[in-house]
């Protein structure tokens, strides 16, 4: 069992764990959305009626809102693919200095996702961008998920180096979860 | 700053990171990062890399990666697939290697019903091994198949790396499908036919076994009942693209829903299990779509260091002929295959590759089958090969890496032997992507 399946002891680890529980059913009900949607819209059309004008771009949206929603919560559960066979046939204490290095430049990396796709949310709202297409709204609601999904990346790294400097070194790599 | 300077820093420095652990995602935007900022104008740089990486994955064509591996999901966890399989068990009689033979047949099945190498892996190793291990097959002929049908669920169509490929080096969706199929059942010929042959000039690998005695009705039914049906959903997916009915997209949702009215046919689908696909397909869809996040970016960044151009005038200026350039390509992808996951691999080398096998004439098609093959060879190739780690997890527990690896390696050649033979001939890919277009 890692550390995202254990029982969190505080409420904010608590709620931390719902968060990315939310966030993982979101990710689930946008792909039975792109699967329910498309189909009743082929079938539909299969039998004459016309085509649901915003489904192709509802389908775009969920796609983009499952991977920066899910990206987090994919991170908590520790199943980004890496390549660790290098890293596992270190000394435990080796091991676990890369470990909280890669944290490290993966919090430092967020955090640079996280200003600049403020920056842009920012400018966006400023300019009073509009996306204009089927459905209309204002472009820096795009990369106000952007910022969030940063936020949460920048978190779980964080969290995930805190549990790193805590654990014995004997004790392997740490995952995410307070 | 030279251009082979700048590939070796931003290929060099991704290598790096990828070995030393960090995932494969936030590796490549650590070298988006600062490239980014070095080759496309510091802080603007930076923001269009933000943009980018939210138009990557906002593509309606990208849509039937989570679709055709919630199929495959499906069929696993309601265990549909494990019925497929025990019926195409029943239907093969006492022949040399029955057991490796349902593997193969069994697994070139479930890829008409699967986008998912892993899946295909997982059900054959954990349904057909326990079994093998019991009747004393050897572990070469035992765990060989199972390794190797992965690579024919990544060509028959649902395939998820196929869509995945066609996007990223923009080749048709449906014709790359379409071009998978031969290809794929001529890798199963070859190792059926393999397996045959092995297992009569040295019995002793599959020990014969008395199968229970089953009348013809016995033996047929579970097929037609357990897999004539599933069929059914290839039809939707195929035949939907064949009709013009559908787009891949669209035929990968209706598949999708294919395979959840099956399940549900055939009173097998729970709450529990459809949420259990469901998270599954949501974690492995995530980890995909993250990482081609990165990819416009990557690729812009290679272009504007001046990379991406020295390399092909570099290339080029030895005037291969089209034949050398394809097998340069292959052998880098096999080499690369050896320690890098496969959308690493595209990432790496499709902002190469299409430009050459553009600029050659060669047909994106057929290289694209050429390369979804060698993306399968890298999956089975140590150190790193997934397919050899998920086979380790089903297989029983004092197997050791080396006969895993040992297992695959006549299955490796024998997917090199199909490259071959579609090199040769060419229109094993694509002759029926080009007849159904006429």
């Amino acid at each position: 069992m890692n550390a995202a399946e254990q029982r969190p002891r505080s409420s904010v680890g608590r709620a931390y764990e719902c968060l990315h529980r939310l966030l993982g059913a979101l990710v689930a009900v946008a792909i039975v959305f792109v699967t329910a949607g498309i189909s009743l819209d082929v079938i539909a059309r299969s039998f004459g009626s016309s085509p649901v004008p915003w489904m192709l771009e509802a389908t775009e949206y969920c796609l983009f809102l499952a991977t920066f929603l899910g990206a987090p919560w994919v991170l908590h559960l520790g199943e980004h693919v890496r390549i660790d066979m290098l890293v596992d046939k270190l000394p435990p204490a080796a091991a676990r200095g890369v470990e909280i290095a890669m944290n490290v430049l993966g919090l430092a990396v967020s955090a640079v996702l996280l200003r600049y796709s403020a920056a842009v949310a920012l400018n966006a709202r400023a300019d009073g961008a509009q996306v204009i297409k089927e459905l209309i709204f204002p472009e820096w609601w795009i990369f106000a998920v952007v910022v969030f999904s940063s936020l949460l990346l920048c978190i779980e790294f964080a969290v995930r180096i805190l549990n790193a400097t805590r654990v014995p070194a004997h004790a392997g790599p740490a995952a995410g979860g307070f | 700053m030279e251009w082979y300077v700048a590939l070796t820093l931003l290929l060099g420095s991704l290598v790096a990171l990828l070995l030393l652990g960090l995932p494969v995602v936030f590796s490549f935007f650590v070298v988006n990062v600062i490239g980014a900022f070095y080759f496309l104008g510091g802080e603007a740089g930076l923001g269009q890399a933000i943009r980018n990486a939210v138009e990557s994955v906002t593509k309606f064509s990208l849509a039937p990666i989570p679709l055709f591996l919630l199929m495959g999901e499906v069929m696993f966890r309601t265990g549909i697939a494990q019925n497929a399989i025990d019926a195409v068990d029943r239907l093969i009689s006492r022949v040399p290697g029955r057991l490796s033979l349902v593997a193969i047949v069994g697994g070139t099945v479930f890829s008409t019903l699967s986008g998912s190498t892993l899946a295909n892996t997982a059900i054959l190793g954990s349904t057909l091994m326990p079994e093998m291990r019991a009747r004393g097959y050897h572990p070469s002929i035992a765990m060989g198949p199972i390794l190797g049908t992965g690579g024919i669920a990544m060509l028959i169509p649902p395939s998820a790396l196929a869509v995945i490929l066609a996007s990223l080096g923009q080749i048709s969706v449906a014709d790359l499908l379409i071009a998978g199929i031969v290809p794929g059942l001529t890798m199963a010929a070859l190792f059926f036919g393999y397996v045959v042959v092995r297992c009569r000039l040295n019995p002793a690998l599959a020990p014969s076994y008395n199968v229970a005695e089953m009348s013809l009705r016995e033996r047929l039914m579970p097929f037609v009942v357990y897999v004539v049906p599933l069929f059914g959903i290839f039809v939707v997916v195929v035949g939907s693209i064949l009709a013009g009915i559908a787009s891949p997209t669209e035929s990968a949702a209706l598949g999708s829903l294919a395979s959840l009215v099956a399940a549900a046919a055939y009173r097998s689908l729970t709450w529990a299990n459809f949420r259990h696909a469901l998270v599954e397909t949501a974690k492995i869809s995530v980890m995909i779509l993250f990482i081609i996040c990165a990819s416009i970016t990557f690729s812009q960044i290679l272009a504007f260091s001046g990379a991406t151009d020295g390399l092909l005038k570099l290339i080029t200026a030895f005037e291969p002929t089209p034949l050398a350039l394809v097998l340069i390509m292959l052998g880098i992808l096999l080499f690369l295959g050896a320690f890098m996951d496969q959308l690493s691999m595209m990432m790496i080398t499709l902002p190469f590759f299409m430009p050459l096998i553009n600029a050659a004439g060669i047909d994106t098609i057929w290289f694209g089958v050429l390369m979804l093959i060698m993306l399968e060879i890298g999956f089975t190739t140590p150190p790193f090969g997934l397919l050899l780690f998920v086979m380790k997890g089903v297989a029983p527990p004092e197997t050791t890496m080396t006969q895993i690896f040992a297992a695959a390696f006549p299955f490796i050649l024998l997917m090199l032997g199909t490259v071959a033979l579609i090199i040769v001939f060419p229109g094993i890919a694509t002759w029926l992507p080009a007849l159904l277009r006429v």
